[in-house]
């Protein structure tokens, strides 16, 4: 496509930024030199995909790699799409306004389940064949990764190769046999024979699956000479990690409009609703030397002028400290502010609400997750009442008057009486409020509390846990809804619709690619959104199908069922989440991965020694 | 500290970018560039800088303008430009660093040409509409009524040039304070009578009062 069609496109397009490329430290080569072009999707809006730190690191990665050329692809929004399809063009990549089916390797990065129907839709409108077995040559290769492989089950006949766990090495790999196979005009069965012994990628196609006559899974085996159990990749040591020295800087804001510093990967809490934090063990940090370095080197040559930390529980990065006055002395001088997104309550200072309130003061937000104390024994959340109290009158005490408090509903053994905690948990913050003599004036307090649904994941010790129904759902928010007693109190919840969803693909199995295919013909697409979400459409599909969505959410599984997902290897042993769950059904606690070692497994991945006791009988 | 003026093209995909954002790309560019501009000092400091004339979202500029400040005396506005230069996305060029000579509120006039490809008939047609001794248009106004007015006495110049496809109309219209004229406003008035695709819209060269070059 040239640049006059792309004009032409764009009449009347919201946005049109979203679609032009252009912007600052795009990388364009030139074409007739390079052997291998990468289109790098993302299954979402410009603005949400290039708000994500993963597409950033693999496009420089990639873009580094000589004779590898990698463009970026959004999906269109439907005023576009229109547009697209009255011209006859599908997706392009940003950079050369190329077709996907110019490329040599289409990839996608899977976020969260309900892009999978935007990632059909965007190789629909593409003209790619949908299917692995239509798509014969080497080009068009499809490839995905990022959370949502670690159950890829739903879209196996899509997909041609999946990555495990980090891409960083093994996408390199990958890359570089793509090149040397392509060049000796290998054909797609022998490049991904050799491709699936690469450490962390997973071939679906070399896995066959049989079920029993209730539907679950009877066992699955590979067909040819791929690992049993393919694992999933860790990046040992984060400081020699490849790290962009710079980033793609949007012309229209997008969600996350900065620049963006990784601390660690890995996190030691243990929260037993919590994929991230299962999957991406064991912990590896990044010094602060080197976080600071980088950091630098994004600001300078990007000109973002906001810094943010990068991590789960930033707080818990040992080298915090160190880290922020490292930064400190360059980023007060150049004007740039720092964010912590993700910090624990117990970690809330004063010191720690100076810095951050130092910008502007914004609400902020708690996560305590459940409201009674025995519920957050349940999932592990090692949070105590009194903390979360504390921090709250730190927040007041330092002129905030609004906290926003997130909550999971449906938790395993939840009772009504845990849904009142959470509205009592509430109160108490009002009436803390109410009894401080040194409260900020004019202002009355504002507690909002955003109830999500929660959906069971796989790899997790919650991974056997049938999802609440909907009607019991709307019944708990209704009863926390009516046991309120005071209007400074908000309460907010998500579609549970969507969550519902979500459980289904999150831990479905190969049985879904065809409900999945029917959506695709159905048009579905941006199903993440609330406003293109059809759920009429996905019911129609599963019906067709004989497949039942509480199959998948709402079942109860047994802990020697085989589970989807039972042959992927992402460090962390079956017996330790069985552990985990027996625990949780008591209401016991685990320690976090520092106070005492739960023996996940994990470790077993690292190839350097640990200091763990526990660890090192397994090495 | 002085006072310095960047006249610069905005062309290709960066036509794209809003008013707004081009706000925000050109805080980072000068972030980027490492020049001494003056930064405001409120509790968000962040460099000073004006736009003279914002550009409708789509249209190519040959003649932008943006003011700020340099804190060091010793820094050339050959220095600027080169530091600029470096800092700014390929379709955003520099043409030149000044002295303002100028002041904004002075702009009047702004120089527009139109690319359009249409059939020879539309074409006479088009060219008959402009030449009207009145060119009724309605307007949006900022309460959301609508108004008409007469938009050809506010036409300055106007000349045409026959191409492959169609024409370019060239024609200077009133910009800045005092009056502010969208070309588009004619050519959607134009476009429900006579068939034709705007292809490009340029805003060339800028104006004050007594037709002198904006500097």
């Amino acid at each position: 496509m040239t640049e006059k069609q792309l004009d032409i496109l764009l009449k009347g397009v919201q946005k049109p930024g979203r679609y032009t490329g252009g912007e600052y430290n795009q990388v364009v080569k030139d074409k007739s030199k390079v052997d291998v072009r990468f289109a790098f999707c993302f299954p979402d809006t410009y603005e949400i995909g290039m708000s994500h730190l993963g597409i950033k690191i693999l496009y420089s990665l990639l873009n580094d790699i000589d004779g590898v050329w990698c463009e970026r692809a959004f999906a269109p929004l439907p005023d576009m799409e229109e547009n697209m399809k009255k011209a006859g063009v599908g997706v392009w990549g940003l950079e050369s306004l190329d077709e996907l089916k110019c490329f040599d390797i289409i990839g996608f990065t899977l976020q969260y389940e309900l892009c999978y129907t935007t990632m059909l839709h965007m190789l629909k409108i593409s003209d790619i064949p949908l299917l692995s077995k239509d798509r014969k040559g080497l080009e068009n290769l499809v490839v995905v990764g990022g959370p949502c492989t670690c159950n890829l089950e739903p879209i196996t006949d899509f997909v041609d190769l999946a990555f495990l766990g980090d891409g960083e090495d093994s996408m390199r790999e990958f890359i570089e046999l793509y090149k040397e196979y392509k060049k000796n005009g290998a054909s797609k069965e022998e490049f991904l024979k050799a491709a699936s012994k690469i450490n962390g990628v997973y071939i679906p196609s070399f896995y066959d699956v049989s079920y029993n006559d209730d539907g679950t899974v009877k066992e699955v085996k590979p067909n040819c000479d791929s690992p049993e159990k393919p694992q999933k990749a860790i990046v040992q040591d984060l400081d020699n990690m490849f790290f962009p020295k710079t980033f793609v800087v949007p012309y229209i804001s997008t969600v996350f409009d900065r620049a963006t510093a990784e601390v660690f990967r890995g996190c030691i809490r243990g929260c037993r609703f919590c994929q991230a934090g299962m999957m991406t063990r064991p912990v590896r940090e990044k010094s602060a030397k080197v976080v600071s370095q980088q950091a630098k080197s994004l600001c300078d040559s990007t000109g973002y002028d906001e810094l943010s930390l990068c991590s789960l529980s930033t707080s818990d990065y040992t080298q915090i400290e160190e880290l922020l006055s490292d930064l400190i002395d360059w980023t007060e001088k150049d004007k740039v502010n720092i964010s912590l997104p993700s910090m624990r309550i117990d970690a809330f200072s004063p010191e720690l609400l100076e810095k951050v309130s130092k910008v502007r003061k914004s609400g902020l937000t708690f996560a305590p997750e459940a409201g009674s104390q025995r519920m957050r024994n349940v999932i592990n959340k090692n949070l105590d009442e009194n903390v979360i109290l504390d921090s709250c009158k730190i927040a007041f005490e330092g002129g905030h008057t609004a906290v926003k408090l997130y909550f999971m509903l449906g938790l395993p053994t939840e009772t009504m009486k845990d849904i009142e905690a959470i509205g009592i948990l509430g109160q108490k913050i009002v009436d803390l409020f109410y009894s401080m003599p040194n409260k900020p004036k004019g202002k009355g307090v504002q507690v909002s509390i955003s109830l999500a649904t929660f959906v069971p994941k796989p790899h997790t010790p919650f991974q056997w846990f049938g999802q609440n129904e909907l009607e019991l759902v709307r019944k708990k928010q209704q009863h926390l809804v009516e046991n309120l007693t005071t209007k400074k109190i908000q309460v907010s919840w998500h579609e549970s619709k969507t969550s519902l969803l979500e459980a289904v693909l999150a831990r479905g199995d190969r049985k879904l690619n065809k409900v999945m295919l029917k959506l695709a013909e159905l048009n579905c697409n941006f199903d993440a959104w609330d406003e293109y979400l059809d759920f009429e459409k996905w019911q129609k599909a599963f019906y067709e199908c004989g497949l039942s969505m509480e199959f998948y959410a709402n079942r109860q599984r047994s802990f020697d069922e085989v589970l989807p997902w039972d042959h992927l290897d992402y460090g962390v042993s079956k017996e330790f989440l069985i552990r985990e769950m027996k625990k949780a059904e008591k209401a016991e606690v685990t320690q976090n991965c520092r106070e005492k070692c739960a023996g996940c497994g994990a470790n077993k991945m690292l190839k350097r020694r640990t200091d763990c006791a526990q660890c090192k009988v397994n090495l | 500290m002085r006072n310095v003026r960047l006249i610069y093209k905005k062309g290709g995909r960066a036509k794209y970018i809003s008013h707004l954002d081009m706000n925000r790309l050109m805080l980072r560019v000068i972030k980027r560039s490492n020049l001494p501009v003056w930064f405001t000092k409120g509790f968000n400091p962040h460099a000073f800088i004006t736009f003279a004339l914002p550009l409708s979202l789509g249209f190519v500029s040959e003649y932008d303008i943006c003011d700020f400040r340099i804190t060091d005396d010793d820094f050339s506005n050959e220095n600027v430009k080169n530091a600029l230069k470096k800092s700014l996305p390929k379709d955003i060029e520099v043409v030149d660093i000044i002295e303002p000579q100028m002041k904004v509120k002075e702009l009047c006039f702004a120089e527009f040409k139109i690319d359009i490809e249409c059939d020879m008939q539309s074409n006479n047609s088009l060219k008959d509409f402009l030449n009207q001794d009145e060119i009724i248009v309605e307007k949006m106004t900022k309460k959301k009524n609508i108004k008409t007015f007469d938009v050809k006495p506010k036409i300055k110049k106007l000349s045409f040039e026959d191409t492959k496809n169609g024409l370019k109309v060239s024609m200077l219209l009133p910009c800045g304070g005092e009056d502010n004229v969208n070309p588009a406003l004619i050519f959607d008035e134009a476009s429900k009578n006579i068939s034709f695709d705007v292809v490009l819209v340029t805003r060339g060269k800028l104006y004050n009062k007594k037709m002198q070059l904006f500097h």
